[in-house]
């Protein structure tokens, strides 16, 4: 069982949060709780995560209503890219070694073949 | 523990409530760790820059912080977890790829994007949840790319030229004689070092060359323009003419016109395998500035007797 904490607690772990804020961010589809049990919304660690990085963007970092899901949607389609990334090198790991290891040299040799040239 | 908080934010002692605030965001829209996904020494930044501005970004907290009452640290607080310390989990799966994001798109290009994937390949780095690197597999180093400029007397004649290469090992390298623009020369083994064992990587230093003002190279064979005054031209004479070994005294056979080649058999490069090549030279008469009142004179009266036509075919 993941570990849930209420909306409350959501509000008093995270510096400045409002009930108004969290509304905002559920409504625009920033923030998806947990679960809802008992008309209580339940969060997670990620979803705490998530509702202090939106409240310093907004607050702290003072991006505009029109800036905060652009910079948001990047955030989440750099996390996206780099899962599958990660899914794809557990996969090669995955393979026996003699497999793997033509892969890596592959993979080395593209990155040094896209790496500009330095000039001595 | 310690910084200056004036100097992590990097204003003045006397600055503003609103300058420091000003100089706090710049900096935490630089090193957030969640807009800094890739870098993983931006926790560390956001966090003195965080703390320096809990001090001084607080006019009470700043008070007693120039009053001397309370140090830079102020208290530790409990480590503080980032998004992205769990958006790569089983839990940010709801936010990853949602309808009109992640699928579908290319991440960003570029190389610094695999830098930390490769430091889990070889499980240098920490692995974020996918277990066991890849520590143990023997593995050739990765081949370094470079260019290196050589000017074109360089390249023609060869020469042996000491380079550093950027971890600082210097390496005398053979510039063969001839070498061409856009050849690529081959340093086995100075490349990337080999992992758990492996041998090492090759360097690929692909050759530039500058071009000369007054030579031009085909193949092996080098051409220059030369002038000759208008006696030389008619009456022939010795003249000096540089070549890419130095200068060198050619004899010009009287009568000879603008446009006259002149071959000097095997001044030109010597290439490491196969015959040298020729330097040609193309006369070319040049009068002087101002013509004098003799010469005008000479060919007044020479004109008068020897006129002729050099458009006619």
């Amino acid at each position: 069982m993941p570990h849930m904490i209420r909306e409350s607690d959501l509000i008093a772990q995270v510096t400045g949060l409002t009930r108004h804020e969290i509304r905002l961010c559920i409504e625009s589809g920033w923030l998806v709780p947990a679960e809802e049990r008992d008309g209580e919304r339940l969060y997670l660690d990620v979803d705490v995560a998530r509702a202090r990085l939106i409240h310093e963007l907004r607050d702290d970092l003072a991006l505009g209503e029109d800036a905060l899901p652009v910079v948001l949607s990047l955030i989440d389609q750099l996390h996206t890219a780099r899962f599958r990334l990660h899914l794809l090198l557990d996969a090669v790991r995955a393979q026996p070694e003699d497999h793997r290891t033509p892969v890596l040299e592959t993979l080395l040799k593209r990155l040094s073949e896209a790496t500009p040239k330095r000039e001595l | 523990m310690g910084e200056d908080p004036y100097k992590v934010l990097g204003v003045k002692k006397d600055a503003s409530e609103a300058e420091i605030k000003k100089a706090y965001r710049a900096l935490a829209k630089k090193y957030h760790p969640d807009l800094n996904i890739e870098d993983k020494g931006a926790a560390d930044r956001f966090k003195a820059i965080s703390q320096a501005y809990e001090i001084i970004g607080d006019p009470e907290k700043r008070k007693r912080f120039d009053a001397g009452e309370i140090d830079s640290s102020g208290q530790e607080k409990p480590e503080r977890q980032f998004y992205r310390q769990y958006a790569e989990g089983n839990e940010g799966f709801k936010y990853r790829g949602r309808p009109g994001q992640g699928f579908g798109q290319g991440g960003p290009g570029g190389a610094e994007m695999f830098e930390d994937v490769f430091s889990d390949l070889f499980g240098r780095g920490g692995g974020r949840g996918f277990e066991g690197g890849f520590s143990n597999v023997r593995m050739r180093g990765q081949d370094a790319r470079y260019t290196l400029t050589v000017d074109f007397l360089e390249a023609a004649r060869g020469e042996r030229r000491r380079i550093t290469l950027p971890d600082g090992e210097a390496l005398d390298v053979t510039i063969p004689s001839g070498v061409e623009d856009g050849q690529t020369l081959r340093l086995k083994g100075k490349g990337g070092a080999g992992v758990n064992g492996g041998p090492a990587g090759d360097a690929y230093v692909t050759i530039a060359v500058t071009p000369h003002a007054d030579f031009e190279r085909k193949g092996n064979d080098i051409h220059s323009d030369v002038p000759m005054s208008l006696d030389e031209a008619v009456l022939g004479g010795k003249i000096e003419v540089q070549t890419i070994g130095g200068p060198l005294t050619v004899t010009v056979p009287p009568g000879s016109n603008t446009g006259k080649t002149l071959r000097l058999k095997g001044r030109g490069i010597t290439p490491g395998k196969g015959t040298a090549g020729d330097h040609y030279v193309h006369l070319k008469v040049v009068l002087p500035e101002t013509p004098d009142a003799e010469l005008k004179s000479f060919l007044e009266s020479w004109r008068a007797k020897h006129h002729y036509d050099p458009r006619k075919g």
